[in-house]
C-alpha cells in the first residue's frame, strides 16, 4: 500500500474547510436508503421505510417539526474533509468523534470546518483538530474533534 | 437468538452476537454514493493514496445497523431512535473484498433530562486474522419526544 500524501504541514490554528452543501430533501433520503441497502449488503437497492429523515409525518410524529438529516451525513461531510486533506494518516490511523448538538433542516446550506487545536509531539507527532459543521448564520449542528497522526514522510 | 426484540430493550451489559459478511465494492460505492464521498480510493483499487480499494472510514456506523438488526430484529421499538455521538479510532484501512466480523456489546445506559441512552461499543475485525480495524463508540437517544435538541 503506497501514499503520496503522507506528511502534511500545520500548525496550531490553521484551519481546514470543506465545500458549502445544501441538506436537500433528496440528499437525506439518499443517505436513507444508502444505510438500509449497504446494511443488507446484498447487491440489491433497497428503498428505506419512513423515518424522521425521510418523512415528516413520522418526523412530527416524534416530536420534530419536520424531517431533519441523519447526522452521518454531516459526519460524513468532515471525514471527507479529512480524507482529503490527511489521506491514510487519518483512514488507517485517525480517530474521529462528533456529537450532534442541533438538528440540520431541510434546504439549510452546511458548511464543514476544522481548526488545528495542538500538535502533539511523540514518535508520531499527531494533529488534534476541532472539527464542526455549521449553518451559514454561523450556528454549530455537529461538533467534534480528529486526532491523527503524521505519517513519516 | 435476538438479544433484544427491540433496541429499546437493550441493557447494560448485553453482548451483540457478532455478524460476519463480505465488504464488497457495491456496499463501499452505495455508501460514497450516500453521502457525497467523492475520494476515488473509496471507489476503486489503484489510487494516488492507495494500490488497495479501501472502504469508506465512516462505514463501521452501518455495521453498528447490521448488528441492531441482527440482534433486534423488530426495530427500535415504540419511539424513532436518534443518533447522538459518533466516536471511531481507525487502527488499519478497512479493504474491500475482505470478510470481516463486527462484534459489539452494551457500554452503557442510563437517562438524561428524561430520555434513555444507549451507548455500544463495537469492533470490526478481520475474519481470517482477527486483525483490529476500528473500534467505535456510538450513542443513541432512545426517543425525541420533545423539541428541545437532544
Amino acid at each position: 500500500m503506497t501514499s503520496t500524501r503522507s506528511t502534511v504541514d500545520l500548525a496550531v490554528g490553521d484551519v481546514l474547510s470543506g465545500p458549502a452543501r445544501l441538506m436537500s430533501r433528496e440528499r437525506m433520503r439518499w443517505y436513507c436508503d444508502a444505510l438500509e441497502t449497504t446494511a443488507l449488503g446484498t447487491g440489491q437497492f433497497v428503498i428505506a421505510e419512513p423515518t424522521i429523515h425521510s418523512d415528516d409525518d413520522f418526523a412530527i410524529a416524534n416530536g420534530l417539526p419536520g424531517i431533519i438529516a441523519d447526522g452521518m451525513i454531516s459526519t460524513n461531510w468532515i471525514s471527507g474533509m479529512l480524507v482529503e486533506r490527511f489521506g491514510l494518516g487519518y483512514v488507517g490511523g485517525g480517530e474521529l468523534q462528533t456529537k450532534f448538538i442541533r438538528p440540520i433542516y431541510e434546504d439549510e446550506v452546511i458548511e464543514t470546518k476544522g481548526e488545528i487545536r495542538a500538535v502533539e509531539d511523540g514518535e508520531r507527532p499527531v494533529y488534534v483538530i476541532d472539527v464542526w459543521c455549521e449553518t451559514a448564520d454561523g450556528q454549530k449542528c455537529t461538533v467534534g474533534q480528529a486526532r491523527i497522526p503524521v505519517l513519516a514522510g | 437468538m435476538p438479544v433484544g426484540r427491540y433496541v429499546s430493550d437493550l441493557e447494560e451489559g448485553d453482548v451483540l452476537n457478532p455478524v460476519s459478511y463480505e465488504m464488497t465494492p457495491f456496499i463501499a460505492r452505495e455508501y460514497c454514493h450516500g453521502v457525497d464521498e467523492v475520494a476515488e480510493v473509496f471507489h476503486a483499487p489503484g489510487t494516488e493514496m492507495s494500490d488497495a480499494h479501501l472502504a469508506p472510514s465512516t462505514l463501521i456506523h452501518i455495521d453498528k445497523i447490521r448488528l441492531l438488526k441482527a440482534n433486534c430484529p423488530d426495530g427500535a421499538g415504540p419511539d424513532a431512535r436518534i443518533h447522538y455521538e459518533y466516536h471511531a479510532t481507525h487502527h488499519a484501512p478497512v479493504p474491500v473484498g475482505e470478510r470481516l466480523v463486527a462484534s459489539g456489546s452494551v457500554s452503557r445506559r442510563y437517562e438524561k433530562r428524561g430520555r434513555a441512552y444507549v451507548e455500544l461499543e463495537i469492533e470490526l475485525r478481520v475474519e481470517s486474522t482477527d486483525q483490529l480495524l476500528t473500534s467505535y463508540r456510538d450513542t443513541s437517544v432512545l426517543s425525541f419526544a420533545s423539541k428541545e435538541t437532544a
